[in-house]
């Protein structure tokens, strides 16, 4: 089995099976798993994200959620999908 | 002494300097040779033949098995290794660990792949995967391991045509991915290639950090 993690800008986004990212070792996936169901819980508005370099947790601001504007076209293709 | 025969001491002569000319010749010397003490001495003296074995010879191939000369040999394979070893098996001193199945595994004579993922982050944009089907899925199934939500569901959808961007959507299934939307329906499109599958979320149906998210790719079949 093929282990990995996906970095991007210095972050770790993921980790998991298959033929994504960047390969490691179990031993490694085992240790990245433990930190990530260790991390701690965000006050509101804000999340963390984990350093690649360091594995620790840096706090950052969400962005405000913004409602999706969906046209007529996206519309007409999911009724079109479900139907 | 009984006198039986005549000899011809000449030839005699002759024939005895023959035999010392290749005593001498193989001892390495020109020094006069006595019959028979001499000559004996002499060829005693001349050391033993053959050669020492020396050095170590690396079996590569079946079909050697000339080990003259050499004090030892060694099977050498770069590929004589654990991995490549079915596991358990112990060939020549290596145990195997390899647990992969022999070609290309498939469904129904459908190729798939699979995989797993647990993010870091919340996501509420996209998430792309890779897969090594070759070719676009017909069908991506996305469900949650972790046991606290087992009962969020599966979400996919099978599309026979996946040149057409309608089939690039995901449906829900049963339920939703998110925590705590109940079973309230919920959509995800992913977007497919031969290499590819991106799951796209939002806000309100986002991937969810620290869970574990399996994934299933089936491909179209494939003649070789």
């Amino acid at each position: 089995m093929r282990f990995y993690k996906y970095i991007q800008d210095n972050y770790i986004v993921s980790i998991g099976t298959g033929a994504s990212g960047e390969e490691i070792t179990a031993e490694e996936y085992e240790a990245l798993l433990a930190v990530i169901r260790s991390k701690p819980t965000p006050p509101d508005g804000y999340d963390y994200r984990l350093r690649a370099d360091t594995l620790e947790w840096e706090e950052f601001e969400l962005p405000p959620i913004e409602d999706e504007e969906v046209t007529a076209d996206e519309l007409l293709r999911e009724l079109e999908a479900i139907l | 002494m009984a006198i039986d025969k005549a000899v011809d001491s000449t030839q005699l002569d002759a024939d005895l300097t023959t035999v010392a000319d290749a005593i001498r010749a193989k001892g390495g010397t020109s020094a006069e040779l006595s019959f028979p003490g001499g000559m004996a001495q002499a060829i005693a003296d001349i050391p033993s033949g053959g050669i020492t074995p020396t050095g170590t010879i690396n079996i590569t191939d079946t079909t050697l098995t000339d080990v003259t000369n050499y004090a030892n040999a060694q099977v050498v394979d770069a590929d004589l290794t654990a991995g490549n070893i079915k596991d358990g098996v112990n060939i020549l001193g290596v145990l195997g660990t390899f647990t992969g199945g022999g070609g290309t595994p498939k469904i129904n004579g459908a190729v798939y792949d699979c995989g797993e993922f647990t993010l870091a982050t919340d996501t509420s944009s996209n998430y792309t995967v890779s897969h090594s089907l070759g070719v676009v899925p017909s069908a991506v199934f996305l469900w949650v391991v972790n046991p606290s939500y087992e009962t969020r569901g599966i979400i996919g959808k099978y599309a026979t045509d996946v040149s057409s961007v309608l089939n690039a959507s995901v449906t829900a299934v049963n339920g939703a991915l998110a925590a705590g939307t109940g079973s309230s329906a919920a959509r995800m499109r992913t977007y497919k290639t031969a290499d590819d599958i991106t799951f796209c979320c939002d806000s309100t149906y986002p991937l969810v950090a620290g869970l574990r998210y399996q994934w299933l790719a089936i491909g179209t079949e494939v003649t070789v």
